[in-house]
């Protein structure tokens, strides 16, 4: 069986964990943040 | 079998970087790739309040303000500035400046980030602000375009990481647009699409920027729409001298609740009354409604409600105001009462009227004095 190189490894563990890291920043962020024009109810 | 998701090692390592590069791109900006401060305010869509008249006020103009009123929007339609402007100059025997710089969505944040670029500009004599607290711990949902991780990353320090992630997130977010910012100016929406009527559909109020920042909603709290709006200010029994800014001597007007803010908001309301402090700016906290903020303390009270002795809680010199509610509605029948509000704790174009006409005398007092 043919076994990737490490340096492969090591890309392809950094999209991991930086994916991870970017849908983390994404979960945290409140709807209202990420929204390009909130809509405030109040009027 | 499915196939690959790259191509090839080199084809994986250069999305990595990409991922990398999006993720840092804030902290590789730095403070050199960012365009001037200035962009960021024609930036901000109008759905968030008068963001060119606040550039404006802020870049363009140059007069040392008098009385400046800051924060979100129950301060925003609280006070009638034009009719402020004019007690004011009258009492100076020269024309004043007075100014609202107000927006959408509440938040010590905001105030902080306004108040900087503001006073980096202006001189301004005395800031009026009032209890700005969000209890959803959350930054204000415009905090992506104001804060800018290259300017600011200081006034993270000391933040839960929570809040920290959220704020570098939005840095994420707006690093295109400021990019595009250093190649071209951005142009504020209003003027891109100068048919858009927001002012009569959308805020039902005269455009901010004609009333000195202030916003004049004329609908009325639970009216059914299209229902016409009457202009009218009712009278009751109170009067200014109702009105009472805190002393050792009138401390028994008022009650703490010591029902403090999150921190990290207090910590942005610190920093805010800071800097006024080292501009020389004389701080006031107004008292806004506060009644129907604590819906579990006294409704209906001889007393001036606050959550904090804002002295102590901002480790500032805050002068502070108020009229408690058992005496500001006193004397007016239910309806009329509900018909100075377009929503809750937010006046309309009648109950802005009818405060501003009560609490200016006490404001110009703590100006002069």
């Amino acid at each position: 069986m043919k076994t990737r190189p490490t340096g492969e490894h090591l890309i392809y563990g950094l999209i991991v964990v930086l994916s991870l890291i970017a849908l983390a920043l994404l979960a945290l962020a409140p709807a209202d943040l990420v929204a390009m024009a909130p809509v405030y109810k109040g009027f | 079998m499915m196939p690959p998701a790259f191509s090839s090692t080199r084809q994986a390592a250069l999305f990595a970087l990409l991922l990398l590069g999006v993720l840092l791109s804030p902290v590789l900006a730095g403070k050199n790739f960012l365009p001037p401060r200035k962009e960021i305010y024609a930036d901000i869509p109008w759905r968030f309040g008068p963001f060119n008249h606040i550039r404006q006020e802020i870049f363009e103009e140059n007069a040392d303000i008098d009385i400046l009123f800051i924060g979100s929007s129950c301060l925003w339609s609280a006070i009638d500035t034009p009719y402020l402007q004019q007690e004011l100059s009258k009492k100076l025997g020269r024309p004043a400046v007075v100014q609202t710089l107000g927006w959408a969505w509440n938040g010590f944040d905001a105030d902080y980030f306004v108040a900087q670029d503001l006073l980096q500009h202006r001189k301004v004599g005395m800031i009026v602000f009032y209890d700005e607290t969000r209890l959803d711990d959350v930054p204000h949902p415009a905090s992506r375009y104001w804060f800018r991780f290259g300017d600011d990353a200081a006034a993270l320090r000391g933040l839960p990481w929570r809040i920290q992630a959220m704020y570098y997130f939005g840095s994420i977010l707006e690093m295109p647009a400021n990019l595009a910012g250093l190649l071209r100016t951005n142009i504020p929406d209003e003027f891109i699409a100068p048919e858009n009527d927001h002012w009569q559909t959308f805020f039902h109020s005269e455009d901010s920027a004609k009333r000195m920042g202030a916003l004049s909603v004329e609908t009325i709290h639970g009216a059914p729409p299209g229902t016409p709006f009457v202009r009218s200010i009712p009278v009751g029994t109170v009067s200014t001298s109702d009105v009472c800014i805190y002393s050792p001597e009138t401390r028994d007007r008022f009650h703490f609740a010591r029902n403090p803010a999150p921190t990290w908001q207090l910590d942005f309301a610190r920093k805010f009354a800071k800097l006024a402090q080292d501009h020389g700016t004389k701080l006031v906290e107004l008292n806004l409604m506060p009644q129907l903020q604590f819906p579990d303390g006294p409704v209906n009270t001889g007393l001036i409600q606050e959550r904090e002795f804002w002295p102590d809680a901002l480790q500032a010199d805050v002068a502070m105001v108020g009229v408690p509610s058992a005496k500001l509605y006193a004397g007016l029948t239910d309806s009329e009462r509900e018909g100075l509000f377009y929503m809750l704790r937010h006046y309309n174009a009648n109950g802005q009227q009818f405060f501003t006409r009560l609490v200016t005398p006490s404001l110009l007092k703590l100006y002069e004095d």
